[in-house]
């Protein structure tokens, strides 16, 4: 199949989504539900929302869909399905059914494509157990594709974004980069293995990274994703009432990320990234300015970020390896609250 | 204010008084180019720079203009900016 979705997206590309800052001066003001079933909201800035249903069931929703990232169809499916169930697992959740969600320009490409990216979907969520058991289509230009989950989860057992305690380190299970990577696809400087190596990252499902999570009942994470590294760790330390501070230099990246940053080629959303986090962060003196817009940018189907006491740490670092999980890392710890919410040093 | 069409050394004919003069500092055009491009033209202005060397970059993008301005504030570079509505224009001094 010869068509390249990436003719379709907008050249700029900084616009998918709107600045954290002013989503959340948006969203303050909505009336929310007064409902004791709720059992993560909003408020806390969480990975998915959480609904009693009975004292053993609850479920898990969320949903996420964007433009293309990639020129082949079947990719941007398989991509689009990994990154919207992703947060089912962030919470501890098991995913299990879904709808597509997809915006499709039938003047401008084939209805192959169409099927192509729902063959991907479908695909990677056949991988992670979920049935796609129906969807919505409407025209629009550019594509976008992606799903709304539900999943499953036991009421006590939710691995929220305020689960993390002063003492827990902190585990990041994927490299950093896939902002980076495609930006520099589009002003082609980065490598045909940069762009392999983000790919193959992001097709990669964080079933079994959740998996080492609930075995070891890991009580706070989150997803890397839209915010960046810095953006979803200040989230989780906001919502848990701690610091949480992060040292850089062991993060693992992708491919050449670090070079092309210091190119210059760093997305518009690592930018809008970090003016979200800039009034509650300090950064230490020394900083090595490449790693900290590495901290901003925005991730695509990242990994979980998980907060893990100290005495579970060799072992859950094992489990990770022994899963499959090669790149996880150590990359910080939690702290009592101190004057601001996040540190990032080298 | 002139339009400025060249990337390099070149001279400047005021249409006004008919006066030509050499316009010595290097002009990084990056209007039209999308985002990041105009950010990895200023490093690599940069970068090319010799110690204490000006030179001026243009963007016509708003977002550009600010994460630009952002990179050279958090990276201790001077700059002066001016400009507005659809034309920005920062004049950029490469340290010692």
């Amino acid at each position: 199949m010869q068509v390249d979705l990436l003719q379709m997206v907008e050249s700029g590309g900084c616009s998918a989504k709107i600045s954290p800052a002013l989503l959340g001066e948006l969203l303050k003001d909505l009336p929310f539900p007064d409902d004791p079933d709720i059992l993560v909201n909003i408020d806390t800035h969480d990975d998915a929302g959480v609904y009693r249903i009975n004292d053993e069931l609850a479920l898990v929703l969320t949903t996420d869909f964007f433009p293309p990232l990639c020129s082949d169809p079947y990719e941007f499916g398989q991509i689009a399905a990994v990154n919207s169930i992703s947060d089912v697992y962030a919470m501890g959740g098991t995913p299990v059914v879904a709808l597509n969600i997809m915006m499709f320009p039938s003047a401008k490409l084939p209805l192959e494509a169409y099927a192509e990216i729902l063959r991907g979907g479908f695909d990677k969520a056949s991988e992670a157990g979920v049935r796609i058991i129906g969807g919505h289509t409407i025209d629009d230009f550019p594509p976008k594709y992606g799903l709304a989950v539900v999943g499953f989860i036991h009421p006590d057992h939710i691995i929220a974004n305020s689960g993390a305690r002063p003492g827990d380190i902190l585990i990041l299970t994927k490299p950093l980069g896939t902002g980076v990577i495609l930006a520099g696809q589009k002003m082609k400087m980065s490598t045909p293995g940069d762009l392999r190596e983000a790919m193959k990252s992001m097709k990669i499902l964080n079933s079994s990274a959740a998996g080492v999570m609930k075995k070891n009942n890991i009580r706070g994470a989150t997803d890397v994703t839209g915010y960046g590294l810095a953006g979803h760790a200040l989230k989780m330390a906001a919502a848990s009432n701690v610091s949480i501070s992060l040292n850089m230099s062991r993060v693992p990246l992708i491919g050449s990320t670090y070079s092309l940053v210091d190119d210059g080629c760093i997305p518009g959303a690592a930018f809008r990234n970090l003016e979200f986090v800039s009034k509650d962060a300090l950064f230490s003196a020394d900083l090595d300015y490449n790693l900290r817009m590495i901290a901003m940018d925005a991730q695509t189907s990242g990994g979980l970020l998980m907060s893990v006491p100290p005495s579970g740490r060799d072992l859950v670092m094992a489990n990770l390896q022994a899963s499959g999980v090669e790149f996880a890392e150590i990359i910080g710890e939690v702290k009592e609250r101190g004057e601001k919410v996040l540190y990032i040093s080298n | 204010m002139p339009c400025l069409p060249c990337k390099d050394f070149f001279k400047l004919e005021d249409k006004v008084t008919g006066k030509r003069y050499f316009y010595n500092m290097k002009i990084v055009d990056t209007r039209g180019n999308p985002c990041p491009a105009p950010l990895i033209a200023t490093r690599s202005a940069l970068k090319e720079a010799k110690a204490s060397e000006r030179f001026e970059v243009m963007t016509d993008s708003p977002n550009a203009f600010r994460n630009i301005s952002t990179f050279l504030t958090d990276n201790n570079i001077s700059f002066s900016a001016s400009g507005g509505e659809g034309l920005w224009i920062l004049t950029i001094t490469k340290d010692q």
